[in-house]
């Protein structure tokens, strides 16, 4: 129920700013459900909607592959079912609409297993999908992602051209709020917000949340809107991993590996 | 003075430019990422962990399929094809690798077996009394344990992992503990790697495991050649593969070989078996061999010992370099940091 009045509440604040945004459904949590993960199994069919959409406007969207390919994709009322692939590597889903109000874009990038592409996702960041539009630079790596405290780089783009000195907000499902503004290269850096609350001990103990990175830009008369959100975790680092006791151990690795020389040493000058 | 080239001088380079490819290779090979890496199964420790690498080892998709996907044909969740076909590529281009440059990953390509090498070397420059041979009851007990390793850590631990069995920290329980972690996100400037976990009593274990095995590896590479190639699971895999490569070891069956066992004395993994008198020409390319071929440098006697690439010689043992490099080899040691220093 509180996720499902959050999801709300984080709807209604993009909705008065005419943004759009694809985010995952909000599922009614079951009781006792499984936490074990599946790890590189086949799952189900991946689901997002997107919110704030006009249902009479017209939208274009599309899933693309980590190959570069194209391919259309029908909405449902705002819902969509992310294709299966059976490729590895970041797939970008994009959905861009026209209305009085301006243009509007939403990208979200999703990672998927199977075979390798062969192509770096740096190609899909890179590629121009919207008018407008915050690319990554780059992705979180296999084996990372974002998470709270961290920092991370964006290029805003417009018209395949960096964007300088222009706001960007970002506000999160936890209800984290900040501005930044992009420099003369169209880059910003956004430290990800350690604003988990109730946080257990575990990576899978704790569902994560989603940012919204939204910025909009004026030109001829015409508003472009876009909007990046990905999910973002808590970071191990800030609550059950600890740097200065690893350091503690290294160090008594260290020592223990100079008596085993000092012993064996010993051991030898006897046997002389 | 002239310069003489070593072959050890020359390794040392080749392992610095395969350094900076595996630990930093995506920052200029292509782009970030490195369009999927050349291969998942590079017969070396390159990590996956390090964000900036350009490849990785085999270690970790072998983990992973067992944990995700063996396990599955066990439980009926995926088809036996399936299940196995992912393993068998895996394998598949290791072998294809290990066909082109055999065991000479490790003693050419490693990361870390070149951090090591330059750990032992700062400690001969530091004065550190060097180790040149462990002793047999020592060796006896430490060779089998790579093998341990190789069947309990990425295979068994894993498998278990995905039947059930275990926790999820058991899924890739090798690269929990690998020094290569630590040591190829620390060189690029990341110190996630580096933490004591104390969400569950299995991830604490292994993190504190992966630490005192690093600060362990670093107090002993001071002195002793290779400490952890000698119980690292990618030497016990390759050596099953060994046959198949075509860069070899061999020893000529030759009366000058007079068992000097200069040869064993050298080896950085203490193969004492090397110095046995050969009757033939005989592949001596052990489980424990890197193909370094410091015992090729350091053999005194004409053509005894070779490095053969598909059956033609690459490098022999003469007389003449085994002079120069003994000579070599003595300024190396004669000279520590205390004697440069100023006073």
């Amino acid at each position: 129920m509180k996720y499902l009045i959050i999801a709300f509440v984080f709807s209604l604040s993009l909705q008065a700013q005419g943004y759009i945004n694809w985010q995952p459904p909000v599922k009614k949590a079951h009781k006792g459900a499984s936490k074990e993960h599946n790890g590189h199994a086949p799952r189900k069919a991946k689901q997002l909607q997107l919110n704030n959409s006009n249902p009479n406007t017209t939208s274009e969207a599309f899933y693309i592959m980590p190959t570069l390919e194209k391919h259309e994709l029908v909405l449902k009322d705002g819902l969509i079912s992310l294709p299966r692939t059976g490729m590895a590597n970041y797939h970008a889903l994009v959905v861009n609409q026209t209305d009085a109000n301006g243009i509007k874009s939403s990208v979200r990038y999703i990672y998927g297993h199977g075979r390798p592409s062969k192509i770096s996702p740096t190609k899909i960041t890179q590629m121009k999908k919207s008018d407008l539009e915050i690319a990554p630079s780059p992705l979180p790596r296999e084996h990372d992602r974002y998470k709270g405290s961290n920092s991370y780089k964006f290029e805003l783009h417009f018209k395949n051209r960096t964007l300088a000195n222009t706001k960007v907000e970002l506000s999160t499902t936890n209800g984290s709020k900040e501005t930044f503004k992009s420099d003369e290269d169209g880059e910003f850096k956004v430290t990800m917000p350690n604003d988990f609350k109730e946080v257990k001990k575990g990576r899978r103990a704790n569902r994560p949340a989603e940012f919204i990175l939204k910025a909009s830009h004026l030109q001829d008369g015409i508003t472009y809107t876009t909007t990046f959100a990905m999910p973002y975790h808590v970071n191990p680092s800030d609550y059950w991993q600890s740097k200065e006791f690893a350091l503690i151990i290294l160090f008594i690795g260290l020592i223990i590996g100079i008596f085993m020389f000092r012993n064996i040493n010993k051991k030898k000058k006897r046997k002389a | 003075m002239k310069k003489f080239l070593t072959l050890t001088w020359f390794r040392r380079l080749v392992q610095l430019f395969f350094f900076v490819i595996m630990v930093y290779g995506s920052l200029f090979m292509t782009t970030f990422y490195s369009e999927d890496k050349f291969t998942q199964a590079l017969p070396a420790l390159s990590c996956a962990y390090d964000k900036q690498s350009a490849d990785y080892c085999s270690l970790i998709p072998l983990q992973h399929q067992m944990d995700h996907l063996v396990s599955g044909a066990f439980t009926g969740s995926v088809s036996l094809m399936q299940a196995l076909l992912p393993t068998l590529i895996t394998l598949g281009t290791f072998v294809i690798l290990m066909v082109i440059l055999n065991k000479a990953f490790c003693g050419w390509v490693c990361p870390l077996g070149f951090f090591q090498e330059m750990i032992h070397a700062i400690g001969d420059k530091l004065g550190f009394k060097r180790f040149h041979t462990l002793s047999i009851s020592t060796l006896k007990k430490v060779r089998p344990i790579k093998w341990l390793m190789l069947a309990f850590l990425v295979f068994i631990f894993p498998l278990l992992t995905g039947l059930g069995f275990l926790g999820h920290e058991m899924g890739d329980p090798f690269c929990k503990v690998c020094p290569s972690r630590i040591l190829t996100t620390l060189a690029v400037g990341d110190t996630s790697q580096l933490y004591i976990d104390n969400s569950t009593t299995g991830y604490m274990t292994l993190s504190i495991i992966a630490d005192l095995l690093f600060g362990l590896m670093i107090a002993m590479a001071l002195t002793i050649k290779q400490p952890f190639c000698r119980i690292c699971p990618m030497l016990a895999l390759q050596a099953v593969f060994k046959k198949v490569g075509l860069l070899r070891l061999v020893k000529n069956g030759s009366s000058s070989c007079d068992n000097c066992g200069m040869c064993a004395k050298v080896c950085p993994t203490d193969i004492v078996e090397i110095q046995e008198v050969a009757d033939k020409p005989t592949n001596i390319t052990y489980s424990d061999c890197t193909l370094c071929g410091a015992c090729v440098e350091f053999c005194p006697d004409d053509n005894v010992l070779q490095l053969q690439y598909a059956g033609y010689p690459l490098f022999k043992s003469s007389k003449e370099y085994f002079k120069k490099r003994n000579k070599d080899q003595r300024g190396w040691e004669k000279t520590t940091w205390a004697d440069v220093a100023p006073k």
